[in-house]
This record gives structure tokens, C-alpha cells and sequence, in this order.
């Protein structure tokens, strides 16, 4: 069985009406002086948002920093946004920019100090698992890891993929890349994650594959 | 369509994004290959674990934080804009007020003096019959009679003066700014 085609879907299609509607009225009541109304839009993506975060830079409380910019940026640039266009990918955009950033600036620090900053590292620093008051399902926790533990490019593309339902194209924007580039991605980040995640029911099937005569 | 082909297809892209083309010849292929049939099936689960992927929750405070800083933000743009706005009408004034300074007074007054006594100077000689406007017998063109140098008398350095007052009165606050352009560098 396979699912239905992703490819050459109308751009606007995977936003639901309703949040359409939401975003649209919010953008345009703030642009008349509502100050008030970017709140709607911060509260129907804080959350979504907070996710792309927090698997980019994969530290709870600098996440909360970097959702927290994003939210400020986006507010004082919403004149910059397009109304023709979806939201979220406009604010992701930010996001990924923002949290870019921070990754290279943590880069430069680590680099300096000479002390290898891991996330479950920080964790441990920060005291217990701040995951798991995030995720509360352990499976969901799992799974997260394994994908947060790819390398920044393919988590990336990978969580904007499938958790965010987010376009190639989308993708491309905001990590500033091709589309071509973005397949590439997602090709290494799912032979990475079959060879990884082999317990999952059906994926076991890729390991007698790899050994297999091919017909 | 060999197992290698449909197992290329299988692992490069997410099966979301095969073309219909792509999906006709797997399906087509899966049907008879126990082998293609099983790596499809997998790649469907590994699609379908990430999309499960879950979206943690949102850590206390941060909404609230949130609003915070744009509070914080919206309150520093408006004093932003009262400043700018402030500034730019404490500009106009003082350009109001430098436009009644006495050496731009001066300027205009000269400018203006210039002008009057040019023209003056022209109507006097016309009302004394040393000076016409003579159409026919222009030297510059058919307006020439207004413009033709006067004849050596008391009206060309009338004329001189009042052409001389007239470039000052434009030279003087072009030499202000020049000046004030200094400062400003040093």
C-alpha cells in the first residue's frame, strides 16, 4: 500500500482554512495599529515553533530563548511578511536563521574552550531530564532522540518534514538551500534512521534486505 | 523494472514524494517481488514513525515571557516613534526658525533687492526712452529687447549692482552650509 503523492499540491493546501483565517485577520488587524493581535498568532504557533527549537539546537532553555526571539523578531517585521504566502514557513524561516546562529556561536564557544558541549550534557548540567517533562510519552521520547541525535542538516529537514508537514520547497526557503538539497538530507537522514531505528515494526525488513540477492 | 530500481526509488525519497510514474512501476513490481514488497512496507513504517514524531510541550512561562518582551518591545518602538516624531518637529521649528536668522534674512532681502533693482533698472530706461523693447531689432532673439545690454549710462551699474546683490543673496546660505558641513566633518 503506498500513501498518496505529496508532490504538486496547491501551496496554500496543507493550511487549514481556519488557520488561514486566523493568521490573515490577526496580520491584518495588527498592520492597522492592534498591537494585541499578534498574541492569536503567537498563540497558534508557539508550540509548533517551540518543536523546531528545540530540535535545532536540542537545549530546552536556550530553545525557549530562541522561540522567544523569534516571536519578537517576527513581530517587528511583520510588515516584511507576505499575505499571499503561508505563515508558518515565514516565522520557521526566522526560527531556523536564529537558531542557526546560536548553533554557531555555541560552535565558537566550544571550539574555545575546548570543552565538548553535548546536549545530554547540558541536560545533566541543568539537572534531570528536562525531555521528559517536554515528552511525556516514552516512546515519543525515543523516537525524538534518535532523530534529535542526526546531524543539524538532516534533523532539520527531517522534523520540518514529517512533523511539521512542511514542503521541500518550504524546507529549501528557510534553511536557505535547493530543493535538490533538502532530498539529499532527507535521503542520508533515512538511511541513517533505518539503520537505527530497526526495532520499529516493518523496518526490520531493510536488514534482511542488505543481505539479500537482488532479483 | 529490476529489484536494484525499485529499491533506489524505495530509499531515496520519502514515498510522499514519489511521482505517479514512480509509484505505478513499485506498486506494479511490489505486487510480484516478496523482497521489494517487504522493503516498501518498511519504508512506509519508517514514514509513519516520523510523522509521529511528538511535539513537546510548552515549558511554564513561556508565553508569558513572551508577551513580556513584545510588551517590552512595542512599549520601546513607541517611545522610538514619539523620539523620531519629536525630533522631526523640533527640525521643522529650527529650520522655521533659521529661515528668520539674520543672515538668511539678509540673503533673501538681497535676492530679492537684486531682482527689484534689475528690473527697476529696465523699466527706467524704458520710461526714459533710453531703452525699448524693439522686437525687430534684437540682438538675442525676439525677447531680447528685455535682455539686450544697456547702452553705457547710469543704468548699467544699476544694473551691475543689482545683478552683483542677486548671486549674493544665492551665494550666502550655499556658503553656510559649506561652513556648517565642516564643522560637522572635524
Amino acid at each position: 500500500m503506498i500513501p498518496p503523492a505529496q508532490a504538486g499540491r496547491d501551496p496554500t493546501a496543507a493550511v487549514p482554512e481556519s488557520e488561514t483565517r486566523i493568521v490573515r485577520s490577526a496580520v491584518q488587524e495588527f498592520r492597522r495599529g492592534e498591537g494585541e493581535a499578534f498574541n492569536r498568532l503567537v498563540e497558534l504557533y508557539q508550540g509548533r515553533l517551540f518543536g523546531l527549537v528545540l530540535m535545532m539546537v536540542r537545549n530546552p532553555f536556550e530553545a525557549e530563548e530562541v522561540t522567544q526571539d523569534t516571536f519578537v523578531r517576527a513581530f517587528t517585521r511583520l510588515h516584511l511578511y507576505d499575505e499571499n504566502r503561508p505563515f508558518y514557513p515565514w516565522l520557521a524561516t526566522i526560527a531556523v536563521r536564529l537558531s542557526q546562529t546560536w548553533l554557531r556561536q555555541r560552535t565558537r564557544v566550544s571550539a574555545r574552550e575546548t570543552t565538548p558541549l553535548r546536549p545530554e550534557i547540558d541536560d545533566r548540567n541543568a539537572g534531570g531530564d528536562p525531555l521528559s517533562e517536554l515528552i511525556a510519552d516514552e516512546g515519543g521520547r525515543q523516537l525524538w532522540r534518535t532523530v534529535a541525535a542526526l546531524p543539524s542538516g538532516e534533523r532539520t529537514a527531517v522534523f520540518m518534514y514529517y512533523q511539521q508537514e512542511m514542503k521541500i520547497i518550504e524546507i529549501a526557503r528557510a534553511l536557505g538551500v535547493t530543493r535538490g538539497t533538502i532530498k539529499t538530507l532527507l535521503f542520508r537522514a533515512r538511511r541513517r534512521l533505518r539503520k537505527r531505528m530497526g526495532g520499529i515494526d516493518g523496518l526490520g525488513a531493510y536488514r534482511a534486505l542488505d543481505g539479500e540477492e537482488q532479483t | 523494472m529490476t529489484c536494484t530500481d525499485v529499491r533506489e526509488i524505495i530509499e531515496v525519497l520519502p514515498v510522499t514524494e514519489w511521482s505517479r510514474h514512480q509509484r505505478e512501476r513499485v506498486q506494479r513490481h511490489a505486487h510480484n517481488c516478496t523482497g521489494c514488497q517487504s522493503a516498501l512496507t518498511a519504508a512506509n513504517a519508517l514514514d509513519s514513525s516520523l510523522k509521529r514524531l511528538p511535539q513537546p510541550a510548552l515549558p511554564e512561562g513561556l508565553a508569558a515571557g513572551m508577551m513580556a518582551r513584545m510588551a517590552r518591545v512595542s512599549d520601546e518602538r513607541i517611545a522610538r516613534e514619539t523620539v523620531a516624531l519629536a525630533n522631526a518637529r523640533s527640525r521643522t521649528s529650527a529650520n522655521r526658525f533659521s529661515m528668520s536668522e539674520g543672515r538668511d534674512l539678509l540673503a533673501w532681502v538681497a535676492a530679492l533687492g537684486g531682482i527689484a533693482v534689475g528690473f527697476g533698472t529696465q523699466i527706467y530706461r524704458i520710461a526714459r526712452g533710453s531703452g525699448a523693447i524693439d522686437l525687430t531689432s534684437s540682438r538675442v532673439g525676439e525677447w531680447g529687447g528685455l535682455l539686450a545690454a544697456p547702452d553705457a549710462s547710469e543704468s548699467t551699474l544699476l544694473v551691475a549692482i543689482g545683478l552683483s546683490l542677486y548671486f549674493a543673496g544665492f551665494l550666502a546660505p550655499l556658503m553656510r552650509a559649506n561652513r556648517k558641513r565642516d564643522y560637522s566633518t572635524k
